[in-house]
C-alpha cells in the first residue's frame, strides 16, 4: 500500500500540474506552516444522497501560534452543514450567519485570542475553512460535513470526493502555496447503501489502492488507507456503483416529516425504456478549450475528441472550434464524416498546444455561428476553466443563447470550472452537462453523451403532485431528460396521504403522460437531511436567477434566509465557530445544534438496519419493465482480426494451388 | 474430397445484405441487437444485429473473413449452413441478452463467422476420419484446435487477438466467438456425417 501511494504521488508530480486540496500558506510568509496530520473521510451514500464527513487534525510544528487556512474544491451540489472545532476536548458546532458577519466575528475572535473557525464558499470554486489558533507544537481537530444528491445515470451512481483543483483562481495561487501532504494517517471509507441490489462498485483510477467489500446485495464498502504519511490530497476519488440489470423503472420517495409543520421530500423518477433511436444526421460542433489551464489535460481531450469523431455516422458532419484568448475554427466549414476528414482532423488536433486565458464566450459564439436550420445541430463544449477573457457574466451567455435552436452539451473537466455557468448553458439549450474528473475517462463520457443523442429525449418535463398540498418544488435535473437520466425534484407538502403523481413530457413532438399514486407519510423521521437538500436546491435556483439577470435584489435576502433557517453555507452565508458562550454574545441562535443532533440520530438508526426501501410506486408502477441500464453507449461487436483473414486467405490460396497441381 | 470451381452463394448473399445495410443511413441504430429495443418488441434485431457493423473498418474485416470462410467451408456444410447460422445466432443472442448486461447493443458478423469456421472444420475432419485418410484428418484436427485455441485465448485476454479495437466502433466481445462456436458444435455434433463425395471446397 505504501509503495502504491508513493507511486501515485510521483505519478502525479510528473503528471498534471493541478493544484489540490490542502493547507494554504502565504508565499512570502515566515518559515514553517501548518501540517495536515490526519485526514479521515467517511462517506455514506444512502438511496440517492451522500453524507460526507471529513475529520482532520492540523498540527503546528513551529514555535508560534498560527492560523490554518484549509481549502478544498467545491463538491457538486453540496450543502456544507457542519463545521466543528474541538476545544479542550469538546466539540463545538458552528452556526450559520451572513457571510460578512461571519467574517467579522471570526476576525474579532481571532484578535481576542479565542478559538474560532469559519467555513465559507469561494464563488463556484471551493470551500475555504479558517481555523485560529493552532497552538505552537499542538494539534487541532476540525470536522466538516456536507450533503449532496447523487447522480445516477443508466443505473450507475457516481460519487466524487474532489481534491484536485483546476488552477483557475490565479489571484489565490499567486499569493498562496498549497500544502497537500497528509503527514500521518489518510483514511477514505465510502459505504454505498441502496434498497436496490448493487452489481458492482469500483473506484476509477484507484482500483489498485482501494479495497472493495460486499456486506450485502445493497451494501458495499470502499476503503483506501495509508498510515505511513505518504498520501497527498491531489487526486479526486471517484466511486462508481452499478445497480443490478433488472432494476425496475420506478418512482422513489425520500420524505421527512416530524409531525410539526410541513413535510419535505426528495422525489426521484427513473424512467423506463421508451426512447427510440434517432436516424437523421446531426451537425456536430466541438468547442474545445485551449487555455493554459488545459495544460495537463489537452492530450487526453484531443485524443478523446479524435476517437469520438470516429464514432460519428456517415450522415453526420462536424467542425472544431478552438478557444483561448480568442476563438478560431480548426478547419473551414462543415466536414462530412469520412475516413479522410476524420484522420486529417485528428492529425491537426494532436498538434495543438495550449496558452492564454479562457474566452468561453467567444468559443460558444463561434460554435453557435453558421448552423443550418434544416439540420439537427449539437454543440459539445469542453472546458476546464472559468471564463476570464471577454464577456464572463452568466447573463451575457444567456443573451447569447437566446433564440438559438441548438442543443449545447457541456463537459466540465476538473474542479476549477464554472460549473453553474456550464450547467446553465446546457440547461437553457435543452442539452445536458457532464462533470468529468481527471480520474474519469473523457472519451467514455463523450461516448456516453453520443449514445444519449442517438435516442429520443423527453422535453419539457413537468412533474405534478396533487392531493397533498405539494408546494415549493425545486429541481436539480434539467427540463430535458436523456436516456438513462433521472428526474429529481425536491419540495414540501402540507397534508399527508395519497398523492396523484403525473409526469408529462414531449417526445419527438408527441405529448406523453405517465401517472401513479404515491403515499406521503404523516410522520417519517428517517431522512431529516431532506430539509437541507431542499433548501440547497432552492438557493441554487435563486442564485441561478441572480446570475441570469445580474441583479441580486430580494433574491439575495431569500438565499440568506434559507441559509440561516436551514444552516447551510451558501454564496451569502457562512458557518462560524466560536467558544460556547460567545454565540450568545453575537446573538446567534443555536439552530444548527438541534438540527445536527437530529440528523446524527437518524444516521445512527439507519446504519443499524438494512437500507430502507424507498420505492413509492410499487402498488401502481408508473412504468412497465426495467429502467435504462448502462450508459446506452456500450456497443459490443463480433470482430475478427487481420491474422485470421491472413490465415483464411492463405488456406484458400494453398487449396487453389493444390487444385492446379491436380 | 473433391474441389470444384464456383461461388458460395449463401455466403455471398449474406455479405451483400451486410453491404446494403452498411450503405443505408441510420441502419446501425435501427438494426443492431439493442437490448432495450428487443425488450420493447423489436425482435428482428435478433437476426439483423449480426449483419450490421460499428464502422467501415469493422465491416471490412468481418466481410473479408466471412467471404474466405464461405469459400472454404460452405460446401462442407451444405444445407446445414443455415442451421449452423441459426443456432450460432441464437446462442450469441442469448449470451448477449443474459450474460453481458454491461453492453447495450451488439453487432457484427464475426460471432456467426466463428460458428461457420468451427462447423466447417469439424465437418471436414469427421469426413476425413470416416474415409480413413490420416493426413487430412490430422490437418483438420489441427486447424480445429487452432480455431478453438484462438477463441479460448480471446476469452482469457478479453479481446480478439490483434484487432484494432479503437477503429471497430464497438467493444470486442470474445464471448460472441465462443458462443458462435458452441452453436456449431451443437449442430455438427448432433448430425450424421455427410457423404464424403459431397465434401467440396470452392477454390
Amino acid at each position: 500500500m505504501k509503495r502504491n501511494i508513493v507511486v501515485l504521488i510521483i505519478g502525479l508530480m510528473f503528471g498534471t500540474a493541478t493544484m489540490a486540496a490542502g493547507i494554504m500558506t502565504p508565499k512570502d510568509g515566515p518559515e514553517g506552516s501548518i501540517e495536515i496530520r490526519d485526514h479521515d473521510v467517511n462517506v455514506v451514500i444512502n438511496n440517492g444522497f451522500a453524507v460526507t464527513t471529513v475529520d482532520q487534525v492540523f498540527f503546528n510544528p513551529t514555535d508560534r501560534d498560527m492560523e490554518a487556512v484549509y481549502t478544498f474544491p467545491l463538491p457538486k451540489n453540496a450543502s456544507l452543514s457542519e463545521l466543528s472545532l474541538w476545544i479542550d476536548g469538546q466539540e463545538i458546532l458552528g452556526e450559520v450567519t451572513e457571510k460578512e458577519k461571519a467574517r467579522e466575528i471570526y476576525r474579532k475572535e481571532k484578535e481576542a485570542g479565542r478559538n474560532t473557525a469559519v467555513a465559507e464558499k469561494r464563488d463556484y470554486l471551493a470551500f475555504d475553512v479558517l481555523v485560529n489558533p493552532v497552538l505552537a507544537g499542538q494539534e487541532t481537530r476540525v470536522r466538516l460535513v456536507y450533503l449532496q444528491p447523487i447522480e445516477i445515470d443508466g443505473n450507475i451512481g457516481r460519487y466524487v470526493y474532489p481534491l484536485e483543483e483546476g488552477m483557475i483562481d490565479e489571484q489565490v495561487h499567486s499569493f498562496w502555496d498549497m500544502k497537500e501532504q497528509v503527514h500521518r494517517r489518510f483514511n477514505f471509507l465510502c459505504t454505498v447503501r441502496s434498497s436496490y441490489p448493487i452489481d458492482s462498485v469500483r473506484t476509477k483510477g484507484l482500483d489498485h489502492l482501494a479495497q472493495v467489500e460486499t456486506e450485502s446485495q445493497g451494501q458495499w464498502i470502499v476503503s483506501i488507507n495509508d498510515e505511513e504519511g505518504n498520501a497527498a490530497l491531489n487526486q479526486d476519488i471517484v466511486v462508481y456503483y452499478r445497480l443490478a440489470e433488472n432494476t425496475p423503472a420506478r418512482v422513489d420517495l425520500l420524505p421527512f416529516r416530524d409531525g410539526q409543520g410541513p413535510g419535505t421530500y426528495m422525489l426521484v423518477i427513473t424512467p423506463g425504456n421508451d426512447l427510440q433511436p434517432i436516424t437523421e444526421g446531426i451537425d456536430w460542433t466541438v468547442v474545445l478549450d485551449l487555455s493554459g489551464s488545459m495544460g495537463g489535460k489537452i492530450g487526453s481531450a484531443t485524443d478523446a475528441v479524435s476517437r469520438a469523431l470516429e464514432e460519428l455516422r456517415p450522415e453526420d458532419r462536424f467542425r472544431i472550434a478552438l478557444f483561448s484568448d480568442n476563438c478560431r475554427m480548426l478547419e473551414r466549414g462543415w466536414q462530412p464524416v469520412n475516413k479522410v476528414n476524420v484522420e486529417a482532423t485528428s492529425a491537426k488536433l494532436m498538434k495543438l498546444d495550449v496558452e492564454g486565458g479562457t474566452n468561453l464566450y467567444a468559443g460558444l459564439q463561434e460554435g453557435l455561428r453558421g448552423l443550418e436550420t434544416d439540420r439537427t445541430s449539437a454543440v459539445l463544449l469542453i472546458s476546464d476553466g472559468g471564463a476570464n477573457v471577454g464577456p464572463s457574466e452568466q447573463k451575457d451567455f444567456m443573451e447569447l443563447m437566446e433564440d438559438k435552436d441548438v442543443r449545447v452539451f457541456t463537459f466540465v473537466i476538473g474542479s476549477g470550472s464554472n460549473v453553474p455557468l456550464m450547467e446553465r448553458i446546457a440547461e437553457v439549450s435543452g442539452g445536458f452537462s457532464m462533470s468529468v474528473s481527471n480520474q474519469d475517462d473523457l472519451y467514455g463520457r463523450i461516448l456516453q453523451a453520443r449514445s444519449k443523442l442517438g435516442l429520443e429525449a423527453m422535453h419539457g418535463i413537468e412533474v405534478d403532485l396533487a392531493g397533498v398540498g405539494a408546494n415549493d418544488q425545486s429541481s436539480l435535473s434539467f427540463p430535458t431528460i436523456y436516456h438513462g437520466q433521472q428526474i429529481v425534484r425536491f419540495g414540501r407538502y402540507t397534508k399527508h396521504g395519497e398523492a396523484t403523481l403525473k409526469l408529462k413530457a414531449r417526445i419527438s413532438g408527441r405529448d406523453v403522460e405517465w401517472e401513479t399514486r404515491v403515499d406521503f407519510p404523516e410522520f417519517d423521521d428517517s431522512f431529516p437531511e431532506m430539509e437541507r437538500l431542499w433548501a440547497f436546491a432552492k438557493t441554487r435556483e435563486l442564485k441561478q436567477q441572480i446570475d441570469d439577470t445580474g441583479r441580486e435584489g430580494e433574491l439575495r435576502e431569500a438565499i440568506v434566509d434559507l441559509g440561516q433557517t436551514y444552516s447551510i453555507v451558501t454564496d451569502y452565508t457562512s458557518m462560524v465557530v466560536v467558544e460556547g458562550q460567545q454565540f450568545e454574545e453575537y446573538q446567534i441562535e443555536r439552530k444548527n445544534l438541534s438540527r445536527v443532533e437530529r440528523e446524527r440520530q437518524a444516521r445512527s438508526v439507519r446504519t443499524q438496519s438494512a437500507p430502507k426501501p424507498t420505492r413509492a410506486d410499487s402498488a401502481a408502477p408508473m412504468y412497465k419493465g426495467r429502467s435504462s441500464h448502462g450508459t446506452g453507449g456500450r456497443r459490443g461487436g463480433g470482430a475478427v482480426d487481420f491474422t485470421l483473414v491472413w490465415i483464411l486467405g492463405g488456406s484458400f490460396i494453398t487449396l487453389r494451388m493444390l487444385r492446379r497441381k491436380g | 474430397m473433391s474441389i470444384r470451381s464456383g461461388l458460395p452463394w449463401r455466403t455471398l448473399s449474406l455479405a451483400a445484405v451486410a453491404l446494403v445495410a452498411a450503405a443505408l443511413p441510420g441502419s446501425l441504430e435501427l438494426l443492431e441487437l439493442n437490448r432495450e429495443a428487443v425488450a420493447g418488441g423489436q425482435i428482428w434485431r435478433l437476426v439483423t444485429g449480426h449483419l450490421v457493423h460499428g464502422s467501415l473498418y469493422h465491416l471490412g474485416l468481418d466481410l473479408a473473413a466471412w467471404v474466405l470462410a464461405g469459400l472454404l467451408f460452405e460446401p462442407a456444410l451444405g444445407r446445414r449452413y443455415w442451421t449452423v447460422l441459426a443456432i450460432a445466432a441464437v446462442c450469441i443472442d442469448a449470451g448477449f441478452l443474459f450474460l453481458q448486461p454491461d453492453l447495450a447493443a451488439y453487432c457484427g458478423l464475426s460471432g456467426i463467422l466463428n460458428g461457420i469456421m468451427v462447423a466447417g472444420t469439424m465437418a471436414l475432419w469427421r469426413s476425413a476420419r470416416q474415409r480413413g485418410t490420416t493426413g487430412p484428418s490430422a490437418l483438420y484436427l489441427l486447424v480445429l484446435l487452432g480455431i478453438l485455441g484462438k477463441i479460448a485465448l480471446e476469452g482469457i485476454g478479453g479481446t480478439p487477438l490483434f484487432s484494432e479495437i479503437d477503429r471497430l466502433g464497438a467493444i470486442p466481445v470474445p464471448m460472441a466467438h465462443a458462443l458462435g462456436a458452441l452453436g456449431a458444435v451443437l449442430v455438427i455434433g448432433r448430425t450424421r456425417l455427410p457423404a464424403a463425395e459431397n465434401l467440396i471446397i470452392y477454390a
